[in-house]
């Protein structure tokens, strides 16, 4: 099945740029817009299976491109979102995310050039999963700290394993890269909630909002010690 | 009053009173004589000689007598010296010497009797004068002047004709007359009595005519006139009501009480010259005042409490303080409404404040006050420094405000600097960077040969513009050629890179503190941007010159002009730079004429520098 991808940028050197890298991996892209409004027109006329999002465009500048994302949810919810920023940030990611993970993600810009991570974020992202820069997920992990902090518990593979859920993949892809059994990656995953005291979520896209919450409430509260 | 003046009035005076004392005839006939009496005229000679129990006169009466004389000079001599018009000193030391003069009367000697006689009265006009002209001695209408010559004259001559029909030798009824009067031409009661009576039917006329003049203008007049003339006013009712009482007793009493009554007729004269120092002493009392006044203007800025101390001060209640404006060159009164300064005719008078030969204020007040300049002198002096306060005090509240906006504006400059360093940042050079990873990417992951070497082809253009870019954003935050070449050479680079033709003067461009470099820098710069983005202009010139203190520069444009240093403009930004130096910045941009910038930029940074 071809993915059907709208793009939106207001810069038309990385729309193009997008758009012809797309279209090389065999992807269709539908439209392009400048602009949330003409997103929406390209969507409300051709349909999408995902649309890839500059955060920042007209006309304010700032973080139009959420307010795009939750728009076009409120409206097709079936339709995957892909945020794409020069910088991502946590709030942004809580911010973006408030309404659950499903069918969302949030990258640095600079992730399309490793295309196929990226084109496997956009078709995890258009079948209702999640994706969450792995900089924003290792910052978060991380983020120094004082005093103890049941993450210190967790061993470095499982480490790995909880950061991999943040990011959004599938216990199939987290067993993929870290070269494990999927069985051996649910076990993992289940000592990981155990130890973060965290209620194990049956979907990837809860279980990341679970594991960023978790994550984000650790610093806080290392933040107010 | 010098002391010259003092020692002449003085020695004067004396002179006078010794000549009395060498007059006065002590002999028992002479003593007793009617016609000496001290006061009288002709007539109340005819009546006083009637009186069989009158007293003698006696050397009370002739203490009495010289004290109302020397307080008239005394009186005088203080009027004299604490006024700066002399006029009612004058008049009040004529009054005395005139008083005092009349004394010959009790002289056995024709001459000096006859002039006694003539004398008696004459005190009298001088005082109508200073009644009439009061509070400044000057008279001030022509008919204020016709009138006082009248009295002057009048005086002179009802007394000469009285006793020109009347011996006093043959109408002294008890005891006797020796008294020789050389005005007599012949005698005749009958004549006498007539003029007499005309007289007195003349002077209680003019009497009332001056009462009348003086109630009407103490009712015009203002507080200032009223408080001043009070006294006087008093006194001349007193005197008056004991010439009446005299008048009435010579004629009607028996002769112990009409002697008392004669008596009574000093210390109410005494009262004039006794008025006269007390109206001094609430003087004296206003210069007190201004002793408060000038706590008061320490402590209090310009406001009703100064002007209510003034007003206290002066005992004006009408006196006003206006404020001059410079920019709409008139005076304006305390609720701001412009006032023109009133002209004489209006009875009042304006006093302009001046400081460093510019008006800063006006006061006006009651033209009565211009008789006291000394106390003017003191209220203008309190009232300057009151309005200079004011005005430093606003100027360093303009300056103050103004500092903190400037701060404001440096501050709030540099956050949007920052801010459009990341935008340019972020849509620029990153844009370009991410573009070019994208296209490598699909080089990596192309086949074609061909696509291959386009894609890489555009990446090496993007790069390219890239690096453009991030090197445009690193001269914008700091010129590198600053450092490298100077500020003449970092202006001549600026000049390379502009668009607009620019010629260049630079002189005195080396070993400037980085400071001054960088601001002349930013200067120039935002002129040429001011030039090419806005003026339309066709070429601009620098011009870099200065000494070992400071630098000055001017650049020009012959675009449009108009130039104004907005609210977020860069012009204000350079105008804020350079004041942030200590040093000045001016737009010259009329419409249609171009644009010249000049500004000066001293090396050292002293902020306490022009606050001394």
């Amino acid at each position: 099945m071809t993915l059907r991808v709208a793009v939106a940028d207001d810069s038309a050197l990385l729309r193009r740029g997008l758009s012809a890298l797309l279209t090389s991996e065999g992807l269709e892209v539908v439209g392009e817009a400048s602009d949330g409004e003409q997103l929406l027109e390209v969507i409300d006329k051709h349909g999408a299976d995902v649309a890839v999002v500059d955060i920042r465009m007209p006309p304010s500048y700032t973080v139009e491109g959420i307010q795009t994302a939750e728009t076009l949810k409120s409206k097709y919810p079936e339709i995957g979102v892909l945020l794409l920023s020069q910088y991502v940030e946590t709030e942004n990611a809580m911010f973006l995310l408030k309404n659950g993970a499903k069918g969302l993600g949030y990258l640095l810009k600079e992730r399309v050039s490793d295309v196929d991570e990226f084109i496997d974020a956009l078709h995890r992202v258009s079948s209702g999963g999640t994706a969450i820069d792995p900089d924003l997920v290792t910052r978060l992990i991380a983020r120094p700290h004082k005093g103890h902090d049941p993450g210190d518990d967790l061993t470095s593979r499982e480490k790995s394993v909880l950061e991999l859920m943040a990011e959004g993949r599938t216990n199939q892809a987290i067993g993929k890269s870290l070269f494990l059994g999927e069985r051996t990656v649910e076990a993992h995953i289940r000592s990981i909630f155990l130890k973060l005291d965290l209620r194990p979520e049956p979907e990837d896209h809860r279980r990341v909002l679970a594991v960023l919450t978790y994550l984000r409430g650790v610093g806080a509260r290392r933040e107010g010690e | 009053m010098t002391p010259r003046q003092l020692l002449s009035v003085v020695a004067f005076t004396a002179a006078i009173v010794i000549v009395v004392l060498v007059c006065v005839d002590w002999s028992p006939i002479a003593l007793q004589d009617p016609a000496r009496t001290l006061g009288l005229n002709a007539q109340g000679v005819v009546r006083w000689g009637e009186h069989p129990s009158r007293a003698p006169f006696s050397v009370l009466e002739l203490a009495l007598f010289l004290g109302v004389g020397l307080a008239f000079v005394v009186a005088g001599i203080w009027a004299w010296r604490s006024r700066p018009t002399r006029n009612p000193g004058v008049l009040l030391c004529i009054a005395g010497w005139l008083w005092l003069l009349s004394g010959i009367r009790r002289s056995s000697d024709p001459l000096a009797f006859t002039l006694g006689i003539t004398l008696t009265l004459m005190y009298q006009p001088p005082l109508l004068q200073l009644a009439l002209s009061f509070p400044s001695g000057v008279l001030r209408s022509r008919a204020d002047k016709a009138a006082v010559s009248f009295f002057y004259a009048s005086w002179f001559f009802a007394p000469v004709a009285g006793w020109a029909f009347f011996d006093p030798r043959l109408h002294v009824v008890v005891g006797e007359s020796t008294s020789r009067n050389l005005l007599l031409v012949w005698d005749s009661p009958a004549i006498m009595t007539a003029v007499g009576n005309a007289v007195r039917i003349f002077q209680v006329s003019v009497g009332v005519a001056i009462v009348g003049v003086l109630v009407s203008r103490l009712r015009a007049g203002t507080k200032a006139y009223r408080s001043a003339f009070l006294p006087l006013w008093l006194a001349v009712i007193v005197k008056t009501a004991a010439t009446v009482w005299a008048s009435l007793a010579v004629i009607q009493l028996s002769g112990s009480l009409s002697w008392e009554a004669l008596l009574w007729q000093y210390p109410a004269t005494a009262i004039v010259p006794l008025a006269v120092l007390f109206g001094l002493w609430r003087y004296r009392f206003a210069r007190g005042a201004l002793g408060d006044l000038m706590v008061e203007v320490g402590s209090a800025p310009v406001s009703d409490r100064l002007i209510g101390a003034l007003r206290r001060a002066v005992h004006d209640p009408t006196l006003t303080l206006l404020r001059w404006l410079p920019d709409e060159a008139s005076f304006v009164d305390g609720r701001g409404v412009s006032q023109t300064l009133p002209d004489r005719s209006t009875g009042r008078v304006s006093m302009v404040l001046e400081r460093h030969g510019t008006p800063v204020g006006a006061l006006v007040f009651d033209e009565a006050l211009q008789d006291q300049p000394q106390l003017l002198a003191a209220v203008r002096s309190a009232t300057s420094l009151a309005l200079e306060n004011q005005q430093m005090e606003q100027q360093l509240r303009d300056q103050l405000i103004e500092v903190r906006r400037s701060r404001e504006r440096i501050v709030t400059a540099g956050d949007s600097r920052r801010r459009q360093l990341e935008r340019d940042l972020h849509d620029g050079a990153q844009q370009r960077l991410v573009a070019v990873s994208m296209e490598l990417a699909r080089a990596q992951r192309a086949t074609d040969a061909q696509e291959i070497r386009g894609l890489v082809e555009q990446a090496r253009a993007d790069l390219t513009n890239a690096l453009d870019e991030l090197r445009e954003l690193a001269r914008g935050v700091y010129p590198p050629s600053l450092r490298e070449r100077g500020l003449a050479g970092s202006i001549t680079a600026l000049a390379e890179r502009s668009s607009l033709p620019i010629k260049l003067d630079l002189r005195a461009c080396n070993g400037l503190p980085g400071h001054v470099e960088l601001a002349a820098y930013f200067i120039c710069a935002e002129a040429v941007t001011n030039a090419t983005k806005y003026a339309k202009a066709a070429s601009v010139g620098i011009c870099i010159y200065g000494n070992e203190r400071e630098i000055q520069m001017e650049i020009a444009d012959n675009g449009i002009g108009g130039a104004k240093p907005g609210p977020d403009g860069g012009l204000l930004g350079i105008a804020d730079r350079a004041a942030a130096l200590g040093g000045t910045l001016s737009i010259d941009s009329p419409q249609g004429k171009g644009t010249t910038i000049r500004a000066v930029l001293p090396f050292s940074t002293d902020p306490e520098r022009d606050l001394s």
